[in-house]
C-alpha cells in the first residue's frame, strides 16, 4: 500500500483542524497546512495529498466556498472560507471530537 | 441555501470538468511555489528549495486522481476503476472469457432470434404513416360468421353501410379481402396472392408509392404491385407503370409499385397485387358476394371504448345480411402483426419458443455461475488480501458483479449478431407454393430485450459467486491454506445447485422436444381414412372469370380429359376441397320430420371417380355413378358418424335428409378425418359434383411414380384449355397435409435442439464439479485408501455423489416437466404430456450422460495415490 497510512489517520480529523483554521478568515490551501503546523508547533504535519480533497470534499457540503483571491506575495491564489453551514458544522464536530478525545483519555487513564 | 450551494459546486464539477482541472493545477503550482518561497527564505539555494518543494508535494498525479474522486460522484469513478479492473481481469483469463461470452452468445441468440419472431408477429407496427391511428374493425356475430386473415368480414355493402355512418370517427375506412388471382402479363397466368381492396385503402394506410401512383377511388382498372413482386417479376423496372396486365381474365393498368418493405397488413402473408374491388367485380355485383375485412384510421382525439360504443350500435342498427346471424357488438383491434383472432394461439406459441431459447440462457448462465465460484477459489488469496487492506465488502462484491455483467454483455453483443444471423436466414426461407415470407429483423425493441436478458442474467448469476468470494475467513485464506474449511462446503453446494438446476431446465427442454417428436408420430400415423401418397392437388377458380355453370364444367372435363391422358398418370378427379388441408365448407342438416334431428357436417362435392381414387372405402350402399346426373333424384354418401349421429341404430341406406332439399343416402363412407388431423368422428357428407356444379375445385391427380414435371404438365394443359385460369396452390398432397404440422416439426427440432445443448451444458456443469470435488478430496480419499478402502469403493463414493446430483436435478426437471407441459396437450394429438415414455427415455437418457460425466472424474479417484496425497500438505 502506499504510504498514506498516517494521512488515513489523520482524514478523520482533517476536517475538523481545516474548518477551526478557516474560522479566522479566509486563507488559501498552502497557508491552511501552514497555520496548521504552526499552531501544533509541528506536530500536525498536513499532507498535501489529504489536504487538497478535504478541501474538495468540505466544498461539496457546503461547508466552506472558495473563490479566486490575491496572495500575500501578489499571486492569484484560491482563498476558502467558511460558509454558515461550515460553522456549525465545526461546532458539532468539536463537540464530537472532545467527546471522543475525552473517552479515550478515560480509557487510558483506567487502571 | 448552502444545500443548494453544495449541489451547485457538484453540478458544475460534473459539467465542467475542464475547469476544475485547470483550477487544480493552479492550486498545486501556488503551492509549491510558497513551499519554495519557504525553503529559499531558511537559506537553501532556489533549485534546491524547489526540489525539497516538489518532494514534499509528492506525485501530482496521485493528488490529482485524488481530487478528481473528491469531487467526481464516488459511484461513477469507482464503476470507471471497476471496469478497468475487469478489463484486466478478463485478459488474464482469455480462455475463461472467451468460453463464457461465447456460452452467453448462443443463449441470448436463440432467445433473441426467437423474440424478434415474436416482436414481428405480435408486436411490430406497420410501416405505415402513424400507425397507431390505425384500428381493424370487427363485427362479432353469432351463428353465422366469416373470418379470415382480415378479421372478421361483413359483406361488401355493409361495409359501405359502416363507412357512410361512421364518418365522424375515421379519417377513413377501408376494406380488403385477400385472394389469388391468375396474373398474365405476356406467356403463362401465374397465381398471385392479392388484396382486393376498397379504392380509398392506400390513403387510408398513408402510403407513398416508390414508383408511379395508387389507384384511387373512381379509376380505370388499375392495379398496384408489391415492391417485392416488381423486384421479382419485372427486376424493378420503373418502366412497366402504365403497361397492361390480365388479373382473373381482365385487362388492368400498372398504376405504381408500393413502397419496400410494406407487404400488406398482416405479418408473414406477403402480397404480390393490390386490386381494386370495383374493377374486380362484374359492375354493380359487389354487394352481393364479396366478404371483407374492415380498417380506419380514427380521427385524433376520438376515444377508443366511445367509438367502439357508437360502431356496436351502428352494427346492430344494419339491416342483417345473413339468416340466423345476429350482431352482437362491434370492436377495434391493433393492426401489425397476425390478426386479431390468431394472436392469443400464435402468442403462447412463439412465447414457448422464446422460453424455451431462454432456458439455454439460464443453463449457459449457470455453467458460467459454476466456473467463476470456482475461480473466486483461485482468488481467495487476491480477495482476502484486499479486504485486509480496507476494502470494504460491498466494494468488492460490486467489483466482481461488474465482472460477470461485461461478460454477459459482451456475450449479449455476440448474442445480437447471431440473432441477425439467424433471422436473416428466416427472411429468405420459403415455402414452395405458399405466399409466406417472414421479415423478421431485429429492431430496437429487440436490441433492448437482449441487453436487458443479458444484463440481468448477468447480474443474478454473478451475485452468488461474488458474495462467496467475499465470505471468507481472512486468516485462513492468507495463510494460503485451500483445504476442505466451511466455506468451501458451502461454495460446493452452491456449485451443485447450479448443477442441479441446468439438469433439471435440460430435462424440461428435453421432454418439451419430445413430446412433440412423440405427438408428431402419432399424428402421422393416424390414419386419415384415404390415401394421399402420390396424389398431387391444385385448384382451379373460375369464380373470377365470369364463366358460366354450362362453359364452366365443358371447362373442367376438358381439363381432367387431358390431365388423365398425361403420361404417367394413372387417376384423376375434382373435389370442391382437398382433406385435411385445414379447408372445410358446412352446412346444417337435419333429418324428415316427424323425429326431425338436426345438426352441422361437414361436406365435400365430388366426382365420380373421386371415392376410389382416394381409396374412400364404402361400408355400405354404392358411389356415385353416371346415373346421378342433374335430373335424377339428388343423392349423398355419408360416413359411420353422421350415420349414427341422424339414425342411431338404424339403418341408415335409403333415408332422405334435408339440407335445403332432400337427399337420398345411397352410400355409407368409413369415418375418416377431414379437416384436421386431430378431429375425432367428425360428421362428414359428400354430394354429387354432377348435381352441384361449383367454379371452384381442386384437381387431384394420380401417378404412378413421382414426377416432379408433373404440376408444369397440368399448367400446360390448363393453358390450352383456358389461358387466364391459374392452377393455385398446386403441390404434392402430403406436404399440403404436413402444413398444419410445420409449427410441431419446428418446435420439436427447434427445443430439441436447445434441449441437447443444454444437456452437453449440463454433463459439462456435472462434470466440472465431481472434478472439483475429487481434487478437493484427495486427501481424504488418501486417508480412507490408506486406511483400508477399495479403491472402488471411493470410485462409488464420487459416482453415487454425481447420480444423486443428476437424480436431484431430473426429478426437479420432471416436476417441471409435470407443471408445465400441460398447456401442450392441445397440440399433440391427444398425446397425454405426462407421456410415460417420453419422460422415461429422456430420464434414462440424462441419468446416462449424469453417470458419464461423473465416471471420469471418478476414475481420478480410483488413481490417487495415498503416498502422494497425504504429503502434499
Amino acid at each position: 500500500m502506499p504510504p498514506n497510512t498516517q494521512a488515513d489517520a489523520l482524514r478523520g480529523t482533517i476536517d475538523l483542524l481545516v474548518l477551526k483554521t478557516l474560522l479566522a478568515g479566509p486563507l488559501h490551501g498552502w497557508g491552511i497546512g501552514e497555520r496548521i503546523q504552526q499552531i501544533s508547533r509541528g506536530v500536525l504535519d498536513v499532507n498535501q495529498g489529504s489536504l487538497y480533497p478535504a478541501l474538495q470534499r468540505l466544498e461539496h457540503r457546503g461547508a466552506i466556498q472558495s473563490d479566486w483571491g490575491v496572495s500575500e506575495n501578489n499571486r492569484r491564489a484560491r482563498y476558502y472560507r467558511l460558509t454558515p453551514a461550515g460553522r456549525r458544522a465545526l461546532g458539532a464536530e468539536t463537540e464530537s471530537w472532545r467527546r471522543f478525545a475525552a473517552a479515550v483519555e478515560t480509557v487510558l487513564l483506567a487502571p | 441555501m448552502s444545500l443548494f450551494a453544495g449541489v451547485g459546486a457538484r453540478l458544475r464539477s460534473l459539467f465542467r470538468g475542464g475547469d476544475a482541472e485547470s483550477r487544480m493545477d493552479e492550486e498545486f503550482h501556488f503551492h509549491v511555489d510558497m513551499q519554495t518561497e519557504k525553503y529559499v527564505s531558511r537559506g537553501l539555494s532556489r533549485a534546491e528549495a524547489r526540489r525539497r518543494a516538489l518532494l514534499d508535494f509528492g506525485g501530482v498525479e496521485r493528488h490529482r486522481e485524488a481530487m478528481r474522486d473528491a469531487h467526481r460522484p464516488r459511484f461513477l469513478s469507482e464503476l470507471a476503476q471497476d471496469a478497468r479492473f475487469t478489463a484486466r481481469a478478463l485478459r488474464h483469463n482469455r480462455a475463461f472469457a472467451v468460453t463464457a461470452v461465447l456460452i452467453v452468445s448462443l443463449g441470448v441468440g436463440a432467445t433473441t432470434a426467437l423474440f424478434s419472431l415474436a416482436n414481428a408477429l405480435l408486436f411490430r407496427e406497420l410501416p405505415v404513416a402513424a400507425p397507431d391511428e390505425l384500428y381493424g374493425v370487427q363485427e362479432v356475430r353469432s351463428g353465422g360468421a366469416s373470418i379470415g386473415m382480415e378479421g372478421r368480414r361483413v359483406p361488401y355493402s355493409r361495409y359501405v353501410a359502416y363507412r357512410e355512418a361512421s364518418e365522424d370517427l375515421f379519417t377513413g375506412l377501408a376494406a380488403h379481402a385477400f385472394q389469388t388471382v391468375s396474373l398474365r402479363t405476356d406467356g403463362a397466368a401465374a397465381p398471385v396472392q392479392a388484396a382486393l381492396t376498397s379504392g380509398n385503402y392506400f390513403r387510408v394506410l398513408g402510403l407513398r408509392p416508390s414508383a408511379g401512383r395508387f389507384y384511387a377511388e373512381d379509376d380505370e382498372p388499375s392495379v398496384v404491385l408489391s415492391h417485392r413482386y416488381w423486384q421479382q417479376q419485372f427486376d424493378g423496372d420503373p418502366a412497366v407503370v402504365g403497361r397492361p396486365v390480365h388479373v382473373d381474365g381482365k385487362t388492368y393498368t400498372i398504376a405504381g409499385v408500393a413502397p419496400s418493405g410494406f407487404d400488406g397488413t398482416v405479418v408473414a402473408l406477403a402480397l404480390g397485387v393490390w386490386v381494386p374491388f370495383r374493377a374486380h367485380m362484374a359492375t354493380d355485383s359487389i354487394a352481393s358476394d364479396s366478404w371483407v375485412g374492415m380498417f380506419g384510421r380514427v380521427r385524433q382525439g376520438a376515444a377508443i371504448p366511445s367509438a367502439e360504443a357508437r360502431l356496436s350500435t351502428i352494427g346492430t342498427r344494419l339491416p342483417p345480411d345473413l339468416e340466423q346471424s345476429t350482431v352482437e357488438r362491434t370492436y377495434l383491434a391493433r393492426m401489425g402483426g397476425v390478426p386479431d383472432l390468431l394472436r392469443p394461439r400464435i402468442g403462447g406459441f412463439v412465447g414457448m419458443l422464446v422460453a424455451a431459447g431462454f432456458l439455454v440462457l439460464l443453463i449457459g448462465a449457470a455453467n458460467i455461475a459454476a466456473m467463476l465460484l470456482a475461480r473466486a477459489v483461485a482468488r481467495r488469496r487476491e480477495v482476502a488480501l484486499r479486504l485486509a487492506l480496507g476494502a470494504g465488502r460491498g466494494r468488492l462484491v460490486r467489483q466482481l458483479l461488474t465482472e460477470s455483467t461485461v461478460l454477459f454483455l459482451l456475450g449479449g453483443i455476440g448474442g445480437i449478431g447471431l440473432a441477425y444471423i439467424v433471422t436473416g436466414f428466416l427472411s429468405r426461407v420459403r415455402l414452395p407454393g405458399v405466399p409466406v415470407a417472414i421479415e423478421a429483423p431485429p429492431d430496437l425493441r429487440v436490441l433492448g430485450f437482449a441487453l436487458g436478458i443479458a444484463g440481468l442474467t448477468g447480474l443474478a448469476f454473478g451475485l452468488a459467486p461474488a458474495l462467496h468470494a467475499v465470505r471468507l475467513e481472512l486468516a485462513g485464506a492468507l495463510k494460503g491454506g485451500g483445504g476442505a474449511s466451511g466455506d468451501g462446503t458451502g461454495r460446493m453446494r452452491g456449485r451443485s445447485l447450479f448443477v442441479g438446476a441446468q439438469i433439471a431446465f435440460a430435462m424440461l427442454l428435453l421432454i418439451t422436444a419430445g413430446l412433440f417428436v412423440r405427438g408428431l408420430q402419432r399424428g402421422l400415423a393416424l390414419d386419415p381414412g384415404f390415401r394421399a401418397d402420390g396424389v398431387t392437388v391444385g385448384t382451379i377458380n373460375l369464380e373470377p372469370h365470369r364463366i358460366g355453370e354450362e362453359e364452366g364444367r365443358v371447362l373442367q372435363e376438358e381439363l381432367l380429359r387431358r390431365v388423365r391422358a398425361l403420361p404417367g398418370v394413372s387417376a384423376a378427379s375434382l373435389a370442391r376441397v382437398a382433406l385435411l388441408t385445414g379447408d372445410s365448407h358446412s352446412n346444417d342438416v337435419s333429418t324428415i320430420a316427424p323425429d326431425s334431428v338436426r345438426l352441422t357436417s361437414s361436406y365435400n362435392i365430388v366426382d365420380t371417380a373421386y371415392l376410389g381414387m382416394m381409396g374412400i372405402d364404402l361400408v355400405a350402399g354404392r358411389g356415385f355413378g353416371p346415373g346421378d346426373t342433374r335430373g335424377a333424384p339428388p343423392v349423398v354418401i355419408i360416413n359411420e358418424t353422421l350415420a349414427r349421429r341422424l339414425w342411431p341404430g338404424r339403418n341408415p341406406l335409403g333415408m332422405r335428409l334435408r339440407r335445403g332439399q332432400e337427399y337420398e343416402v345411397v352410400g355409407i363412407a368409413r369415418d375418416g378425418r377431414y379437416v384436421d388431423l386431430g378431429e375425432e368422428r367428425r360428421e362428414f357428407m359428400f354430394f354429387s359434383a354432377a348435381q352441384h356444379y361449383a367454379p371452384v375445385m381442386t384437381l387431384h391427380v394420380r401417378t404412378r411414380a413421382a414426377d416432379p414435371r408433373l404440376i408444369e404438365s397440368i399448367r400446360e394443359e390448363l393453358r390450352a384449355v383456358q389461358p387466364d385460369v391459374a392452377l393455385e396452390f398446386a403441390m404434392p398432397l402430403p406436404r399440403m397435409i404436413g402444413f398444419p404440422l410445420l409449427p410441431l416439426r419446428l418446435a420439436a427440432g427447434l427445443i430439441g435442439a436447445f434441449g441437447v445443448l443444454g444437456l452437453v451444458l449440463a454433463a459439462a456443469g456435472v462434470y466440472g464439479v465431481m472434478s472439483y470435488q475429487v481434487a478437493q478430496r484427495a486427501r481424504e480419499f488418501g486417508i480412507r485408501i490408506a486406511l483400508g478402502a477399495r479403491p472402488a469403493d471411493v470410485a462409488g463414493l464420487v459416482l453415487r455423489r454425481g447420480v444423486t446430483l443428476s437424480l436431484g436435478g431430473a426429478l426437479a426437471g420432471a416436476a417441471l416437466g409435470v407443471a408445465v407441459t400441460r398447456l401442450l396437450s392441445g397440440m399433440l394429438f391427444g398425446l397425454n404430456p405426462l407421456d410415460p415414455v417420453t419422460f422415461g427415455t429422456v430420464g434414462g437418457a440424462l441419468a446416462a450422460v449424469a453417470v458419464l460425466a461423473s465416471w471420469v472424474p471418478a476414475r481420478r479417484a480410483l488413481r490417487v495415490d495415498p503416498t502422494v496425497s497425504l504429503r502434499s500438505e
